[in-house]
């Protein structure tokens, strides 16, 4: 039969993919108040739930504590953010001090049984070497090891310990060394009302609660302070029997908790001064304040290493998602927005009520994420391009200022040079290294031996589109452009940046005709970074140009575009069909390429030219001309009518 | 030249500053004098006596604790839980050659080497919680469920006696 403890117990476990929980119910605080179910959330990282047990709605509170439930990414998030209690019993600074051992000795022994023949004498030994909260973990191993290290005849190696870890504070007067241990790394029960959170007292030398201590400390002060109309004090300090040890020790906390107190300032001098307890209560002042400022510096220390941590994972978590981040922004925008403010739970610095933050958690978090990567971008990345685009070239203007003046009439202007590869592989690397100086020096002078290329092979390496379209084979065009000079008109390039936008800025059509017509529009100022290779090897506008080549009967090897731009003017076969013999526009060669380039019809599959005699070109622009005078006639009448004349 | 016999009839030849950091040797040729005579060591194996050997030159030329200085060597031994690098790499072996050294080092009484060897067992056990402890020794828990929970709990055991 299933529980309704167990329906609940079952809701959260598949809320939670199972592994990431553990369900303790041998809490030893469960025995004492059974109302109280802990759950414990991936104990390796100390996530702890406690919720009343006899809630009617236990599924759902729990689940409602739980951060992020419901939510896709919950075991990321679960993961990293949210600390609710300790992992168990021990005191914090316990568990601080064996993971700080845990981090420093990894050993890849993991039996010593054969240790355990030792002589009693070695094997105390071992244990004089050991911190006090192993000498404590020692003793709940077994029943006789317990027997030996619980007793009295065991005093010298707590002693011993205690000897051997100055940092640690020393016992004080009137303690022994075994409960002194107990008391600063034993359990963190409070030992009067058996609650959470009990810290020790140096001078109550009790480990106890918050709310314990102000109730003691309020009787005490009560005693010490009610107001007596003859003496001022209900207890006359004077009058006061022989104190012990333990009672002097409370006394003069009380006193070191009123600094601002003129009583309590007068009395603690007066037993500063006392000729007979004097000496003692100096002891137990400086005690007092050496444990106060260890336990200070712990706790600070505690806090900023839990703060550490989780900022780590915190930090791992986005950068596996977003790449390189810098930490200064994760920092900022986490706690901005609160969604990640993992000390004390999400969004308890955000502006945001929390409940809001949990349900609409994904977009806060693209939301975050988006946040970041723009600041990277704008405050990092960009000015970082920028930076190594001027180390780059001022490294080529260099390089110019060394080479002779042919070098440097055929190579781009030093503000171009960031247009080009490799440098802009070598500007666009991920990550924020400064730039190597011999890479670049290296490609300078592979690029300025390369441009512009001498043969067909060279041409392709610097256009590698071609071999890109078809991997592993010859590309069509190339055996037929390999007798070509790459300087032919053949050749046919598009500009990267221009390519789509219909426009071939620095020359007529949108083809460049020839490298000679590629360098020239080297200073497109379409060009972007992020296009990798600016000029491509246009293998339709090849076919174009080809085929006009061989129409005219030319050289494509040796026909340059200088050759071609001699007044002829061509019609495209695919477009006039057989029907007409007069075509109704007319086309220059470039024309020609350009048109074929764009139009991608099947009709167009292969180039077919024409070549249009004198005749018809007269009667075509005489056409031309008639339609021109009859459109401008049109335009006159309707300007006319509208009163736009 | 000092000649030393192990337990397994090896014979090791050692020189005297080397061995002398042994105080049971080194008391045993104070008494004995100048001999050609073996030192018989019944308790240490050949293996073992060659890993102490091993130790005792590379640490031959450091002082000697000598009665006027336990004092001093007492409060360096309670500063100092970190072992050298060169002592953690000699220490890496298995778990009955440790056993065997710290047996040696205390049968020889060899301050250093014993702490060396102690330090190492310490190390291993530090950080660990009471059930990796009993993973480590492979021992069982004996504690009954009610008494475990009291042990983790209770407070009086551990008063002021």
């Amino acid at each position: 039969m299933v529980t309704k403890r167990e329906t609940d117990l079952n809701i959260l476990v598949n809320a939670l993919n199972h592994d990431k929980l553990v369900l303790d119910e041998t809490n030893p605080r469960s025995e004492s108040k059974p109302s109280l179910l802990s759950v414990y959330a991936d104990c390796s990282t100390s996530h702890r739930v406690t919720v009343p047990m006899n809630s009617t709605r236990m599924s759902r509170s729990l689940l409602r504590r739980l951060p992020f439930y419901g939510l896709d990414d919950l075991a990321s998030v679960l993961n990293l953010t949210w600390r609710i209690q300790s992992e168990d019993e021990r005191n914090p600074r316990t568990i601080y001090f064996m993971m700080l051992e845990r981090r420093k000795h990894i050993y890849r022994l993991q039996d010593l049984s054969y240790l355990l023949s030792l002589p009693i004498e070695l094997f105390y030994e071992v244990l004089g070497h050991l911190h006090p909260i192993d000498l404590l973990n020692v003793a709940q191993t077994n029943k006789r090891w317990r027997r030996l290290l619980i007793t009295c005849d065991s005093a010298w190696l707590w002693d011993l310990v205690f000897l051997r870890n100055p940092s640690l504070p020393s016992c004080p007067l009137g303690v022994t060394s075994l409960r002194w241990a107990d008391l600063l790394f034993g359990s963190f029960i409070c030992e009067d009302c058996g609650g959470d959170r009990g810290y020790p007292d140096c001078g109550w030398r009790r480990r106890i609660c918050w709310m314990c201590r102000s109730t003691r400390y309020s009787i005490l002060l009560t005693a010490l302070y009610a107001k007596n109309h003859d003496t001022g004090f209900l207890f006359d300090p004077g009058e006061r029997p022989r104190l012990t040890i333990q009672q002097l020790a409370n006394q003069i906390s009380v006193y070191i908790m009123l600094p601002r107190n003129l009583d309590a300032r007068n009395e603690l001098n007066k037993l500063k001064s006392d000729p007979e307890i004097g000496i003692l209560a100096n002891s137990i002042i400086n005690h007092s304040d050496m444990c106060d400022n260890w336990e200070a510096s712990i706790d600070r220390a505690i806090d900023h290493d839990r703060n550490e941590r989780v900022y780590d994972r915190v930090t791992d978590f986005l950068k596996q998602r977003l790449g390189h981040v810098d930490p200064y922004f994760i920092t900022l925008h986490t706690w901005q927005t609160g969604c990640l403010s993992h000390m004390r739970g999400p969004g308890k610095h955000s502006s945001l009520p929390i409940k809001d933050i949990r349900r609409n958690w994904p977009a806060i978090r693209e939301q975050l994420e988006l946040e970041l990567v723009e600041c990277e971008r704008v405050e990092w990345r960009i000015p970082h391009i920028s930076g190594l685009h001027n180390d780059i070239q001022d490294i080529y203007s260099d390089f110019l200022k060394a080479s002779s003046d042919e070098t440097v009439a055929r190579l781009p202007v030093a503000p171009d040079i960031r247009l080009y590869e490799p440098f802009i592989t070598i500007a666009n690397a991920p990550g924020y290294a400064s730039i190597n100086k011999a890479e670049v020096e290296l490609g300078i002078t592979s690029f300025a031996e390369q441009w512009p290329p001498g043969t067909i092979h060279e041409l392709v390496t610097t256009c590698p589109s071609l071999l890109q379209r078809e991997p592993g084979s010859q590309p069509m065009l190339l055996p037929l452009l390999e007798t070509c000079g790459i300087n032919s008109a053949a050749c046919v390039f598009t500009c990267v940046g221009c390519t789509g936008a219909g426009l071939g800025a620095s020359v007529a059509g949108w083809c460049l005709i020839g490298w000679d017509a590629a360098t020239t529009h080297r200073g497109c100022t379409r060009l972007v970074v992020k296009h990798r290779t600016p000029f491509k090897l246009s293998e339709r506008g090849c076919m174009a140009a080809m085929s006009l080549l061989s129409l005219l009967k030319l050289d494509p090897c040796t026909t340059n575009a200088d050759h071609l731009d001699d007044g002829l003017f061509f019609a495209c076969m695919n477009c006039l069909g057989t029907r007409s013999s007069r075509p109704k526009t007319l086309f220059s060669w470039r024309d020609c390429i350009s048109h074929f380039m764009e139009v991608q019809k099947p009709s167009h599959s292969t180039p077919s030219w024409k070549i249009i005699s004198d005749e018809d070109v007269h009667a075509t622009r005489a056409l031309d001309a008639e339609d021109s005078e009859r459109q401008a006639e049109s335009l006159a009448f309707a300007a006319d009518l509208f009163g736009m004349a | 030249m000092v000649l030393l016999v192990t337990s397994d009839n090896e014979q090791f030849t050692t020189e005297k500053d080397i061995v002398e950091r042994s105080v049971l040797i080194k008391n045993m040729l104070e008494d004995v004098g100048e001999s050609d005579q073996p030192i018989p060591l019944p308790n240490v194996s050949s293996s073992v006596l060659k890993k102490v050997l091993e130790y005792c030159e590379h640490h031959r030329g450091e002082p000697l604790p000598t009665a006027d200085s336990e004092q001093s060597q007492d409060e360096t031994r309670k500063r100092t839980t970190d072992i050298s690098e060169w002592d953690q790499k000699f220490i890496t072996v298995d778990q009955e050659m440790l056993f065997e050294i710290i047996l040696a080092a205390n049968y020889l009484d060899i301050k250093s080497l014993l702490d060396v060897g102690c330090k190492t067992v310490a190390n291993m056990i530090k950080g660990k919680t009471p059930e990796e402890i009993r993973k480590l020794f492979n021992i069982v828990n004996d504690f009954t469920p009610e008494e475990e929970a009291q042990i983790k709990k209770e407070n009086e055991w551990a008063e002021d006696r």
